[in-house]
């Protein structure tokens, strides 16, 4: 069925698939609040023990959690997946945990550098950025490429600009 | 200067592999489900710090401050979660849409963290920043639901 007459026959569907990213997007949003929260708790632990200490026991914390989070899933196959099928993956992608780990190496060496938090703040979203940018528009590491509109530029440069003004 | 360089440098390599991290979560998401994805994400990412805080903390791993005040340990519940929603947001959203949805909402809830601290040296022109980024933000949602639905990119064609 072509795409035109999939849209006629369900003439709602293309409003609501774009309501319903600006709903993953507004869930994007809560979840990134709560990563500040994860910040600040990370903060706390890290003024007692040692801040590559404390990342390893909220990691393990974590993996509680995560396999707590498994556990309780009725269902034990894997949802389909919405855009891309499911297959094969590379043994690589399952390293996604080394690269957070280097991560939160690289992130805790900076912080604690001459730039200090909100120097090292503005870099690490710089480099977030940059990754996002090219992943799009390059398709990096197998995702699905997608094309950058000026309103997503329009975010991003609102996102760096409002973010020096908060950090400097 | 060079140093200071050096360590920019490496605090945007971080931020690639923040992102990195990212991608990988998302492509598997499709296989082991989002749960999953976590699940793998927290058993590697311990491995990968074990070996590091051997290094750096030497045989005094286990050992624990009694002057931590316990929810600090909460951190790794929301980790998890979080590792949880990339996963099954980046293929629905994309790499930069979800990165930059991350970001605004991690400045917005750091800045009213540090005002309740009372951490921030200027607060009118956070609360400015904060405002620029939400209105941002509405503006290219708002744009996005309006605009026509881009082609080709993600509609399959049958």
């Amino acid at each position: 069925m072509s795409v035109a007459k999939s849209v006629m026959m369900h003439p709602t569907v293309t409003t609501s698939k774009r309501s319903a990213t600006i709903k993953y997007s507004m869930v994007a949003f809560l979840g990134g609040c709560l990563l500040a929260v994860q910040m600040f708790l990370n903060g706390v632990l890290a003024e007692t023990v040692p801040a590559m200490k404390a990342s390893l026991f909220v990691h393990i914390v974590g993996l509680l959690t995560a396999l707590g989070l498994c556990l309780s899933q009725s269902s034990s196959a894997p949802p389909a997946s919405v855009i891309q099928p499911p297959r094969r993956l590379a043994w690589w992608v399952y390293s996604a945990g080394a690269f957070g780990g280097i991560a939160i190496a690289c992130m805790s060496v900076s912080v604690s550098s001459p730039l200090g938090t909100s120097g090292a703040v503005v870099f690490i979203v710089l480099g977030q950025i940059l990754y996002g940018a090219c992943s799009d528009a390059f398709g990096l590491l197998g995702a699905v490429k997608r094309r950058l509109t000026r309103w997503d530029l329009v975010q991003i440069i609102c996102l760096i600009v409002g973010a020096v003004m908060v950090i400097v | 200067m060079n140093q200071l360089l050096a360590f920019a440098v490496l605090a945007i390599c971080g931020g690639i592999f923040l992102g990195v991290n990212r991608a990988l979560l998302g492509q598997l998401g499709g296989k082991v489900g989002a749960s999953g994805a976590s699940a793998v994400n927290h058993i590697v990412g311990v491995l990968f710090l074990i070996p590091l805080v051997l290094w750096a903390a030497g045989t005094s791993i286990l050992q624990l401050s009694s002057a931590t005040p316990w929810y600090a340990y909460l951190g790794g519940i929301i980790g998890a979660l979080f590792s949880a929603l990339t996963s099954f947001l980046i293929p629905r959203l994309g790499v930069m849409k979800t990165t930059v949805m991350f970001i605004s909402g991690q400045m917005l809830g750091s800045t009213v963290i540090d005002y309740l601290q009372q951490h921030l040296h200027s607060p009118v022109r956070a609360a400015f920043g904060v405002a620029l980024i939400v209105t941002g933000i509405i503006l290219g949602e708002y744009h996005k639901f309006k605009a026509p639905p881009a082609r080709s990119v993600d509609h399959p064609s049958a």
